[in-house]
């Protein structure tokens, strides 16, 4: 059985499949590579993921969600009409929608995937992702980071050796990885990143200051009238690298706007979030202990990667022309699909060995080492950018006399003081009485190849061995909470694949419909209408020719506004 | 051939393309995800490799090993020899070590070992750091190499009975940190931990107390990290710093406490009562002075015991505890009770000579009050007595 490859992406999602020595992209079921990660209920009960979802961003904004991704791994529930999901959920559609076109292109049933994470996951977000997969019905036989993965593609894409960085920025994430490759070798050596540094969040600043130079705040506009300024902006941000200027129009809370979309501007919007971009590039540096003169080749992933402006800071910053061989957008999906050539064991990749590191210090709650009494410190156990799988281990005590319970507090971070730092869960252990300091115990951490971390603790006088996986962390669901899960969207219904297309039709159609005015407007409504006639009267012929018709005019309308 | 280079199976070198190369054929057959363990020494000894390539040691520390040893009466040709097939277990390497040194090494060698033996099949013998001094009194142990293997032959037999011991849950048989000192001290193994651990095929675990032992100061309480637990958790800062004894229910203690005594009380009064009807004690005694005096004599059995609290107080959650917040012993609660007999008694008494009129009870309920407050809820009777009340923590918070 085939195990695919997954790049679950903050805006656009991918997967592919080794095959005959290669790695190959999956086309979905609108024939393209990429599927954007939006999700919508349809009448409450139909789930609509990728291209269809995305046109009803805008006329369905109550039933429809995007970048989710960024809310992996919290409590935070998006309601679409009126019912809840959690990140986990959506993106469990997203997987489930990838898993079937797959399963259609392969022609057998897919159980087993690699999935990504960008480097910078905590541990949280890494379960939550695992836990998608599960509820989409996928095994998840290993989370790869994304930079890890672009660089394993462009790795064995280019059979170059030596030193490069991987600056990896989705829509999401910006994610820094300082590998080497050399006889087969695919060795991480550092990786560092900002989990809240992607195109979004250019796109937002965008937004942030056409808003504040018009004087108008988020609330005052419709959900449509946001969105529509977002497709605008975004718009802008995409052709970006396209001559200057552009002129943009928009009707906002009842005023028109009206402004020019320079390059001047564009630069002093994004300013404040290129300086970011300097910080996880440093720390990557100097965790790899590599000179910023070794590196041989800057490569750039992520759709974000493109603007010009990030291209000239990071050219700046390396002293050198980063390249991009690979598409940006599908170099992740390629480098999943290469893990899942090698975890199948797949002759080709015979000679290719992969490692990989932890991009973040795990620690425990110990009491001052100073000697004041106080709890709350941070005591590393494995470092960040350790080699995995680690497993280190230290000798702990008790601090009172008779103390009788231990509580472990398992953190993650490179704060000296446990409250800034993520905490990922407890473990509460008996001892016996005894003096202070009498009692000691072992602490073993070993993380996996997964990223995920697995806590011993062993009473040295009693030999009691305690073993704890951190699961029960916030965001995350329990082995309970996932059955009720999966049962609750195993009600939920995709549409059937052939009726699709005319769903990705019509909303494109209703999409088409709040950009136009007068004329054009009445007679898309009544296409529509007729369509839905046609659709209700289910004789296939006729639906083919009307979808012909229709199909046709949209090409034709969506063209010209473009140009 | 020693670390990191047996682990990597190349010969010392200085070209770290070599290393690298090495390092990438061994990785081939031990995948990370396949044997994490093996993965994780190969990762240490590329790592170590490295380190000695990129500061020049590699090669010149490899040449003066090799003088060493062919200057050396075989004795450490044998201990360096050996590692190379190094998937022995310890216990049958200290064999094959100490063969080829019984021929050409003084007899010393082997009687030292046989000692070492004897005290390690000893109950107590081998607790006293003294019974191991027989180690230093031998001259021959100022040759380095003589040193070198009989440390080797010494160090095989403390992980074997280390792990013997682990096995039988043995604890007491285990060998002290002060005598590991000791023989860490004559032996250096804490210095040679790369030597150890890539020579002889001892997994990092195994060398871990080595690590300890290099920090260890005798006769001190080691300076490990403290892992707080439960309840435990604040007291030590409440009683560094004085602070407070009680946690945010402080404000509702007070009452909940009258409360408890009110339920005492009439627990008393049920008893007194059928007692006052069969012997009519009311008439030798007032009704408050009978009640009182059975709390003080009552009272404090049912402190002591694993309620740690009369029936009143057991009822509304409370404990009496001493202030390290564990059980009272019975002198202790009865000191308790005593005090507050006294108090009780002494404002009865001033009472007697002076009737107290209602400004002061006022007046001495405002200060009372105030005392509260600043005491965060410990009475003054509580804290004549080194004692206190708190609600009972659940228990694993």
């Amino acid at each position: 059985m085939a195990i695919i490859g997954i790049d679950l992406g903050t805006t656009n999602s991918a997967c592919g499949v080794w095959q005959e020595g290669a790695a190959r992209l999956i086309e979905n079921r609108h024939g393209d590579l990429l599927t954007p990660s939006v999700v919508g209920l349809d009448g409450g009960k139909n789930i609509i993921v990728g291209k269809t979802a995305k046109h009803r961003l805008m006329t369905h904004p109550d039933a429809t969600v995007a970048v989710f991704k960024r809310l992996m791994g919290t409590k935070h529930e998006v309601e679409l009409d009126d019912r809840r999901f959690s990140a986990t959920e959506l993106s469990a559609f997203v997987l489930k929608s990838l898993k079937e076109d797959a399963e259609t292109y392969l022609g057998e049933t897919v159980e087993e995937a690699i999935i990504s994470v960008p480097a910078y996951f905590n541990d949280n977000q890494r379960h939550a992702t695992k836990q998608a997969g599960e509820i989409a019905g996928l095994k998840v036989r290993r989370l790869i980071n994304e930079p890890t993965a672009a660089a394993l593609a462009y790795g064995l894409h280019e059979r170059k050796e030596g030193i490069f960085a991987v600056l990896d920025m989705g829509g999401g994430t910006f994610d820094v990885s300082v590998i080497e490759y050399f006889e087969g070798v695919m060795e991480v050596h550092a990786s560092a990143g900002d989990n809240y540094l992607g195109g979004e969040d250019f796109l937002e600043a965008l937004v942030g200051d056409v808003l504040a130079k018009n004087d108008l705040e988020r609330e005052q506009l419709t959900k449509q009238e946001l969105q529509q300024l977002f497709e605008a902006l975004e718009e802008v941000k995409c052709n970006i690298n396209a001559p200057w200027p552009k002129r943009l129009a928009l009707t906002l809370a009842g005023g028109e706007i009206e402004f020019e979309a320079s390059g001047e501007w564009f630069k002093t919007c994004v300013t404040p979030l290129l300086l970011r971009v300097r910080n996880p590039i440093e720390q990557a540096l100097r965790d790899a202990r590599i000179p910023l003169a070794d590196i041989e080749e800057v490569l750039l992933v992520g759709g974000a990667t493109r603007m010009a402006i990030f291209r000239n800071a990071v050219g700046k910053l390396f002293s050198r022309i980063p390249s991009s061989h690979l598409d940006p957008d599908l170099a992740i999906a390629m480098g999943a699909t290469v893990q899942a050539g090698l975890k199948a064991k797949d002759q080709s990749l015979d000679d290719v060995v992969l490692t990989d590191v932890c991009p973040y210090t795990l620690g425990t709650e110990v009491v001052d080492p100073g000697g004041s009494g106080r709890a709350g410190y941070f005591l590393p156990i494995i470092e960040r950018n350790s080699v995995v799988p680690a497993s280190r281990v230290e000798t702990l005590q008790t601090v009172e006399n008779n103390q009788k319970q231990l509580q472990v507090n398992v953190y993650q971070g490179e704060h000296r003081l446990v409250e800034k730092n993520v905490f990922l869960g407890a473990i509460d252990v008996k001892v016996p009485p005894n003096k202070a300091g009498e009692e000691t115990f072992d602490l073993r951490f070993s993380y996996d190849m997964n990223g995920l971390l697995e806590v011993d603790v062993k009473v040295n006088s009693t030999g009691t061995l305690i073993n704890h996986v951190i699961e029960q962390s916030p965001g995350t669901l329990s082995a309970e909470e996932l059955e009720r899960s999966k049962e609750r969207l195993a009600a939920l219904k995709f549409h059937p694949r052939e009726q699709e297309e005319n769903r990705e039709l019509l909303s494109r159609g209703e999409h088409l419909y709040s950009l136009y005015l007068g004329n054009e407007r009445t007679m898309l409504g009544e296409l529509l209408a007729n369509f839905e006639r046609v659709l209700d009267a289910q004789n296939a012929t006729e639906i083919t020719k009307a979808r012909q018709q229709l199909k046709e005019l949209l090409d034709a309308m969506e063209a010209g506004p473009l140009q | 051939m020693t670390a990191p280079w047996s682990v990597l199976e190349i010969a010392p070198t200085d070209d770290k393309r070599e290393v690298k190369r090495a390092y990438a054929r061994k990785l081939k057959q031990t995948r990370p995800d396949e044997d994490s363990v093996a993965f994780q020494q190969l990762h240490e000894a590329y790592k170590f490799a490295c380190y000695l390539v990129e500061n020049d040691l590699a090669v010149q520390d490899d040449t003066k090993d090799e003088a060493l040893s062919s200057a050396g009466p075989g004795v450490s040709e044998a201990s360096h020899s050996e590692p190379e097939s190094g998937d022995r277990d310890p216990q049958s390497e200290s064999l094959q070590d100490e063969t080829p040194a019984e021929s050409t090494a003084p007899p010393d060698f082997q009687y030292l070992l046989d000692h070492m033996d004897a005290l390690l099949a000893s109950k107590n013998d081998h607790y006293f750091v003294e019974n191991w001094k027989a180690f230093e009194q031998d001259e021959h142990l100022l040759t380095e190499d003589f040193r070198t293997s009989l440390g080797d032959a010494v160090f095989a037999r403390v992980i074997a009975h280390w792990k013997a011991c682990e096995e039988q849950r043995n604890e007491p048989a285990m060998l002290r940190s002060a005598v590991l000192h000791y023989l860490d001290s004559i032996f250096g193994w804490s210095n040679r931990y790369y030597d150890l651990l890539y020579g002889y095929d001892y997994s990092a675990e195994d060398l871990e107390f080595l690590n300890d032992l290099k920090d260890y100061v005798p006769q001190q309480a080691s300076k490990k990290f403290g892992v707080k637990g439960g309840a435990a958790l604040h007291i030590e800062e409440e009683r560094k710093t004085g602070a407070a004894l009680f946690d945010g229910e402080a404000e509702s203690l007070p009452f909940v406490r009258g409360l408890a005594f009110l339920a005492d009380v009439v627990l008393l009064a049920l008893i007194v009562y059928p007692l006052d009807l069969l012997f009519g004690l009311s008439a030798q005694y007032d009704w408050p002075t009978v009640i009182f005096t059975l709390y003080v004599v009552l009272a404090p059995p049912c402190e002591a015991s694993i309620w740690r609290a009369t029936p009143g107080k057991r009822l509304l959650g409370l404990q009496a505890l001493d202030k390290h917040r564990q059980r009272l012993s019975l002198t202790h609660a009865y000191l308790r009770a005593a005090v507050l007999w006294a108090m009780v008694g002494g404002v009865t008494y001033i009472d007697s000579l002076m009737p107290i009129d209602s400004l002061t009870i006022l007046f001495a309920v405002g200060v009372f009050g105030v005392y509260l407050q600043k005491s965060k809820g410990r009475f003054l009777n509580d804290a004549a007595s080194f004692s206190l009340v708190s609600f009972a923590r659940k228990p694993g918070i």
